[in-house]
């Protein structure tokens, strides 16, 4: 996390930002100036890697100006962007399988990713299968809780389509009978070839 | 045609209430066991001028001996359970925008000798026909008592949170304090009222039944103090509750018209009383149109450190603590290790936590009291340099101190801060006092030691002259719940639409360093793109985004 003083949050441009990029810092300094007793700060918060600005504190300027604009305008042809994800646990054989299964709708899809949370105390990660087009970076990390599990086309040059599928396996340490409960799906994102946040919609 | 715009364009913003808003004055300090003192400032705009709004003065938690008072009231009408005249540390009133602005620019503070924070709030909003403002918790209240609608507890509860208001959804009332007791009984017009309070789970068992305070044990028997619990409000008749028959299982307040509480069964078809608002500070308040704004000013010297964080839309603000940290010999450190926590607007206040022990610094601070004699001249305001010129007689100077050397000045309540020396000479020490605003003299609680002479004014002040001392460099260290849960916001703040955009901003010319590519709007996202922080976004921050995204 960063925090910046939110006067020169708000300052900082395409041109500047190298010279403020040296704070990355969770401790914010102030100064207590003599003379003024009640002092307030306004901070912003940031984060890096936060390319896309989605858990970042909006700049004052450009955001009054955009959304002035958005107001008050019309939009006659709407492109949704959302697509549709499926998620379909099953127990065979005595191993517990999760089948992610995408649909991007009408969407240039370039990337995904799913938290697939997992009852640590019951199940095992074992790996992840990947059934994609083209030639994706996929990904199936462990993070002991959960998996991250998806895919990105880093030069945008193919596009993710209705095929892609992702069987995350695990095993279960204890007896059970079924994964009801077990298995679900936390967070989620996914970019179209445009560089667009997506919603992902999981049935 | 341009004219038919602007027309437009004023009934639109009339129609959904732009720009209405209460702004409130900078901080000042005042002065210890001192009434009537300037507090005016606070300014409702942007309402429509025929509306009858709703206001609220309140003074949270101010300094013992502290209060409030309105000189001029005139068009006002004071809410149930308020009077307009007199000192008090809270006020709800109706009236005009006009009106109510005129009453602000009269606000004044009397002070006790206790010195702390007095903050004052003040929220406004059109007044809703049918509902109280209760000032101390920032809540609304819909009394529920027409004939036809009087019900059971159960149906009281269910039907209270298919209801919403300004924005909130609510909930059968709960009285967690006497004020909050006092207030019902002050405004609903009715006896034997529902309120959230039962002991259907357990007899003798009461619990709050709704709210925020939902399943908050208030005492573990009947009778009117057995078992209460310590710090929770209870408030039963004598005898009460009783749980009579087995079945008196709900809680009702003004019990026979008096002032305290009973319990009965659910057959009864009582009044209620629906409550919006789940926060404890008014100024938290997330009512829709409805605007508040407040000032901490401080009675006495009191320091204070306050801080409003932005985190964006998507950071839960309250996972967050603070704490402070001094800077002492090139090393951080805490100050009183105390964690804060952060509210859910992103506000903290480390006030209580600042090391105020001061270290020198350079220069010299000059204080004044009242005197006898005019050893201060003040000239007129020059605006077109937005200073004034002020000289002091050089005799005030005690031996040691160089005129030269003063950096700061208090003058009475009138400046307090920085001066720019100018010259001195036998006689007089001059300086420059830059301010984009004039004094306001006429405010001042010591108007009776300036005295206006043609074009500057003379002051009979006595100076303390000593040398400036500092506070240290402090800091905010924020911390997260547990490190294994911010692990998790992480992985999901950094997510593959974050490094594919990186990856698309690089190739679009990015990749030679500083080079703005097509797809970033903002300097934050190359600084937050440059991962290894060394000024430059290029493919090693991408491949760094690229590994955290798989986890290599």
């Amino acid at each position: 996390m960063k925090l910046y003083g939110k006067t020169e949050y708000d300052a900082i441009t395409k041109s500047n930002w190298n010279t403020k990029f040296n704070s990355t810092r969770s401790l914010f300094p102030f100064s207590l100036n003599t003379g003024t007793l009640n002092n307030t700060y306004n901070v912003s918060a940031t984060w890096v890697g936060d390319v896309n600005l989605s858990h970042s504190a909006q700049q004052s300027v450009s955001s009054i100006a955009s959304s002035s604009i958005r107001s008050m305008s019309l939009t006659t042809n709407v492109v949704s962007t959302d697509i549709q994800a499926s998620i379909l646990t099953e127990l065979v054989n005595g191993k517990a399988y999760a089948y992610i299964s995408l649909n991007p709708l009408q969407n240039e899809l370039v990337g995904t990713q799913f938290q697939l949370n997992y009852d640590n105390s019951v199940l095992k990660f074992d790996g992840v299968e990947f059934k994609t087009k083209g030639s994706p970076t996929n990904f199936g990390t462990n993070k002991g809780t959960y998996v991250n599990v998806g895919s990105l086309i880093t030069d945008g040059s193919n596009t993710l389509d209705n095929t892609t599928e992702y069987r995350i396996m695990f095993t279960p340490t204890k007896n059970i009978t079924n994964v009801l409960g077990l298995i679900s799906v936390g967070s989620t994102d996914a970019v179209n070839k445009d560089g667009k946040q997506l919603k992902v919609k999981v049935n | 045609m341009k004219n038919l715009l602007v027309t437009l364009l004023f009934l639109l913003t009339s129609f959904l209430g732009f720009g209405q808003s209460v702004s409130a004055p900078d901080s000042k300090s005042f002065l210890p066991s001192t009434t009537g003192q300037d507090a005016s400032g606070f300014v409702l705009t942007g309402f429509s001028s025929t509306e009858t709004l709703l206001a609220s003065i309140s003074l949270l938690n101010p300094p013992s001996g502290t209060t409030f008072v309105l000189n001029t009231t005139t068009g006002l009408t004071a809410a149930s359970g308020f009077t307009l005249a007199g000192n008090k540390t809270r006020l709800v009133v109706t009236g005009t925008m006009a009106n109510i602005n005129t009453a602000l620019a009269s606000l004044k503070v009397n002070t006790g000798s206790v010195i702390g924070n007095v903050q004052l709030s003040v929220a406004a909003t059109v007044n809703p026909v049918g509902f109280f403002y209760n000032g101390v918790n920032g809540h609304f209240y819909k009394p529920i008592t027409a004939t036809t609608d009087r019900t059971t507890y159960t149906n009281a509860r269910a039907r209270s949170l298919l209801t919403t208001f300004k924005g909130q959804t609510g909930y059968l009332v709960t009285i967690t304090s006497s004020s909050e007791d006092a207030f019902i009984f002050a405004n609903v017009p009715a006896t034997n009222v529902w309120f959230a309070a039962t002991d259907e789970v357990v007899d003798g068992r009461w619990v709050i039944d709704a709210g925020p305070e939902k399943g908050t044990l208030m005492k573990t028997s009947n009778g009117q103090l057995n078992g209460n619990i310590p710090g929770v409000y209870n408030n039963w008749a004598q005898g009460e509750p009783n749980g009579s028959n087995g079945s008196e299982n709900y809680a009702v307040a003004k019990w026979n018209g008096a002032s305290t509480w009973n319990d009965l069964s659910n057959n009864w078809n009582n009044p209620y009383v629906i409550e919006y608002g789940t926060w404890t500070n008014p100024d938290d308040a997330t009512f829709t149109e409805f605007y508040t704004n407040s000032v901490t000013h401080t009675n006495g010297d009191v320091l204070t450190a306050r801080f409003n964080i932005d985190f964006g839309s998507n950071v839960d603000e309250t996972k967050f603590t603070a704490k402070a940290n001094t800077f002492v010999n090139n090393v951080w450190g805490t100050t009183t290790n105390t964690s804060r926590a952060i509210s859910g607007l992103g506000k903290v206040d480390l006030t209580n936590d600042l090391d105020t022990v001061k270290v020198n610094g350079n220069g010299v601070r000059g204080t004044t009291t009242g005197g006898q004699v005019e050893w201060l001249v003040v000239y007129d305001y020059e605006p077109q340099n937005q200073r004034y010129q002020l000289l002091i007689d050089k005799r005030e100077f005690p031996q040691g101190i160089s005129p030269s050397n003063v950096t700061s000045l208090q003058l009475f309540d009138v400046w307090n801060g920085p001066v720019t020396y100018q010259w001195d000479d036998g006689t007089w020490a001059a300086y420059y006092i830059y301010t984009p605003t004039e004094f306001n003299f006429t405010n001042s609680s010591f108007t009776s030691y300036i005295r206006r002479a043609g074009s500057f004014w003379g002051w009979s002040a006595e100076f303390t002259f000593t040398p400036n001392s500092v506070f240290k460099q402090h800091g905010i260290d924020l911390s997260y719940t547990n490190q294994t849960e911010l692990n998790t916001l992480y992985n999901s703040i950094v997510t593959v639409s974050d490094v594919f955009l990186a990856f698309k901003e690089l190739s679009n010319g990015g990749i030679f360093g500083n080079q703005s590519g097509l797809e970033f709007t903002s300097g934050i996202q190359f600084m937050n793109a440059d991962v290894d922080g060394n000024g430059i976004f290029n493919e090693s921050d991408t491949y760094k985004l690229l590994q955290h995204l798989t986890g290599v």
